[in-house]
């Protein structure tokens, strides 16, 4: 049998989910949950968390699907939905930044200075950790800028600030995580 | 010695950049689950708002038995329930009050 299978658009499935269709939204998750996945992690680290931000994230999707307009590719307006759902989880975040040893943050600190590769697993927590101790615009500017590698103006889109408050606010996240890292490395 | 705290900044993101927390296992099912909280929020308004209509219908019905008892009962039929309580005219009352005795 060699029939050949042509998915259904974007378009397609939205209009699809608008009339009921409940397999056609499920579709679309499919299709764009890597995406979300890959913002999300970037706030939020704690599998548990992470389900229901990208969970919050799709429902508001679903909420607003009348309101695309299709004036830009679906994915950018999913991904738009998803960083100020992002940045919402980062200013309701009750939580402390994650407390690492001390050792594992020298340890890493030493070979970023060496300029030798460190374990992935730990530059992923002091980075969190530090990270975790700025304000939630300036977590989301330097995360979009520098982790996402987004230019200025995709971040401005993603966060609906102007280009000049972008980098402003980039500066000020930039100073504050060299602050931070002095602070660990005089302890 | 200490290394430039903004070469160090630099190098930690460059490392964070590549350093992603993989999601494989929280994305998996993740489909079902979502659609699973779409349909019982869905079916929890629709629950809520059969609630809020029930209320409202039944709020409606009692305004409307009530004034429906208001325009067939006599005209003075409060008066005549405060004097028969306070055992005097109820006008009476009224001036008393209004005279701060």
């Amino acid at each position: 049998m060699n029939e050949s299978r042509h998915d259904p658009d974007d378009k397609t499935l939205i209009q699809a989910s608008l009339a009921g269709d409940d397999a056609a939204f499920a579709t679309l998750v499919s299709r764009h949950k890597g995406r979300v996945f890959g913002i999300a992690s970037r706030f939020c680290r704690e599998r548990h968390d992470l389900d229901d931000l990208c969970q919050e994230i799709f429902i508001r999707v679903y909420r607003k699907l009348g309101s695309f307009r299709a004036e830009a590719p679906f994915e950018h307006w999913v991904s738009r939905i998803a960083v100020r759902a992002c940045y919402d989880f980062l200013r309701h975040a009750k939580r402390q930044p994650p407390q690492i040893p001390m050792e594992e943050v020298s340890a890493v600190l030493a070979d970023l200075a060496a300029e030798r590769n460190a374990e992935q697993q730990q530059v992923r927590e002091v980075l969190d950790s530090a990270l975790g101790r700025l304000g939630a615009k300036e977590r989301l500017v330097i995360t979009l800028l520098e982790l996402e590698d987004r230019s200025v103006s995709e971040v401005a889109e993603l966060t609906g600030w102007s280009e000049v408050n972008v980098k402003v606010r980039a500066f000020r996240a930039r100073r504050a995580l060299r602050e931070v890292l002095e602070e660990y490395h005089e302890i | 010695m200490k290394s430039d705290p903004d070469i160090l900044v630099e190098r930690l993101l460059r490392a964070g950049r590549s350093a992603r927390t993989p999601t494989d296992t929280t994305e998996f099912a993740f489909e079902t689950r979502l659609m699973a909280r779409i349909r019982s929020e869905r079916s929890g308004e629709a629950a809520q708002g059969l609630l809020i209509w029930r209320f409202v219908s039944s709020c409606a019905a009692l305004v409307l038995i009530l004034g429906a008892w208001h325009v067939a009962s006599p005209v003075d039929e409060w008066g005549g329930m405060v004097s028969a309580i306070a055992g005097e005219p109820h006008h009476t009352l009224v001036a008393e009050y209004s005279m701060g005795d």
